[in-house]
């Protein structure tokens, strides 16, 4: 089947790593074929990767000998498309921010293991969890963000939980060994 | 002849300046090939932010995980796990069909550049050093009694050329451009670090454990897309 997409012209569809592609005829304009989202294979070929609408729009039209893609059908397209995610789960600085505040968390984590010093290692983990709840303010509809300070609060809390018990238990123990020498020493007494 | 290095620095250190060059040098290569290859300037931007942070952790990860936790410092695998996490990574943020596997490509083909420019750093510093050796280029490093072989500059000239390689592959449009290259790298990996001091005594490091993995990974991958290819014949 041949393609007719947008400017480019006698392209080819063809499968490329088991996805539906467009690939674009030899000698064609680069700068042309990257305003289209073509990207070059490593044997040299621009191929554009089928978006989930262009392969609905293929099927509709298979029996065409042509298949065509121009700006009057793109509209109908995009129309028909379900996709109403919503915007700020798209910025990419919320996305930077998440990674690089675990990337600051997990230094700090490394850090505290290794240096004498605790605040060297304290600040780029509070920087880290700072700036991960930053995120959750900003761009609240982030799913990273949420799912990272879900986590990391259900952590802390059995952190917390675990080290009451552990408290408990070495006051419990303190008092054992407290009466146990009181006693001791009342023996003693007793003998002197 | 023997080379004297002295690692003795009082001012900026070396290593450091040559691990900011490496980087700086695999940003600038993957920046290229990225927009030469169609990738949209924004998604290339990205992915050259997140590289320096995520290749840092990983490799710091790295030497904590195979340490037991005793030490962190900086691997080469690690880095280059950093790396391909981040281009995975940008691929998440921003969805692009095909464009994962374009800025995984252009990775590779950067790796082999950010590592021989790195071994010059350990050339400098005195880590990662060879084996006694008292032949010709044996390097004497200051504080040091003994010679030893000059690996970091024969890794860092062997990763050059690879590096060579797989640009002039890439420019003659070989689809196999990028299977080569990590096979080779892996390769050349594997039998150089037998030269390391570090090696002595051991069977098998697990940089080396992590290159036979890597080969066989890929060699497994490539046998399944060769029966796949045939059976659809």
């Amino acid at each position: 089947m041949k393609v007719k997409y947008y400017e480019v012209h006698d392209c080819d569809f063809e499968y490329v790593d088991n996805i539906s592609a467009i690939i674009a005829p030899e000698d064609t304009d680069e700068e042309l074929l990257k305003k289209y989202d073509f990207v070059q294979l490593l044997d040299g070929r621009w191929c554009h990767y089928m978006t989930l609408d262009e392969k609905l729009h293929m099927i509709n039209h298979e029996g065409d000998e042509i298949l065509i893609f121009n700006e009057e059908n793109r509209i109908i397209i995009r129309e028909s498309s379900d996709d109403n995610e919503p915007v700020e789960r798209d910025a990419p600085a919320a996305y930077i921010i998440v990674i690089l505040s675990v990337f600051l968390i997990i230094i700090g984590l490394m850090s505290f293991h290794f240096s004498e010093g605790a605040a060297q290692s304290l600040i780029p983990f509070f920087a880290g969890i700072i700036a991960l709840f930053a995120v959750r303010i900003v761009f609240p509809g982030n799913k990273p963000a949420e799912i990272i300070t879900k986590t990391l609060s259900v952590l802390f809390v059995i952190l917390f939980i675990g080290l009451a018990i552990l408290a408990y238990a070495i006051s419990k123990a303190c008092n054992n060994c407290w009466d146990y020498s009181w006693d001791t020493l009342e023996g003693v007494g007793r003998i002197g | 002849m023997t080379i004297h290095i002295n690692t003795d620095y009082s001012g900026i250190s070396p290593y450091g300046l040559f691990i900011l060059l490496s980087i700086a040098s695999g940003i600038t290569v993957i920046f290229r090939l990225c927009i030469k290859r169609g990738i949209p300037v924004k998604k290339t931007l990205l992915l050259l932010a997140l590289i320096p942070a995520s290749s840092w952790c990983c490799a710091c990860l790295y030497t904590f995980i195979t340490s037991g936790g005793k030490r962190i410092g900086l691997a080469s695998i690690g880095a280059a796990m950093g790396v391909y996490l981040a281009a995975i990574l940008v691929s998440l943020i921003q969805p692009g069909t095909g464009h994962r596997n374009i800025m995984l490509q252009n990775c590779t083909f950067a790796l082999p550049l950010m590592y021989s420019i790195a071994k010059l750093g350990c050339l400098s510093a005195g880590c990662c050093h060879g084996i006694e050796y008292s032949g010709p280029l044996s390097i004497k490093y200051s504080g040091a009694e003994a010679e030893v072989f000059p690996v970091q500059a024969v890794e860092s000239a062997v990763f050059m050329a690879i590096f060579i390689y797989g640009l002039k592959a890439l420019r003659k449009h070989d689809p196999d451009s990028v299977r080569k290259i990590i096979l080779l790298s892996a390769a050349a990996k594997f039998s150089l670090d037998f030269l390391r001091a570090s090696h002595k005594h051991i069977i098998i490091s697990s940089n080396q454990l992590c290159c036979l993995l890597m080969i066989s990974c890929l060699l497994t991958a490539h046998y399944k897309r060769r029966k796949k290819a045939n059976s659809n014949d």
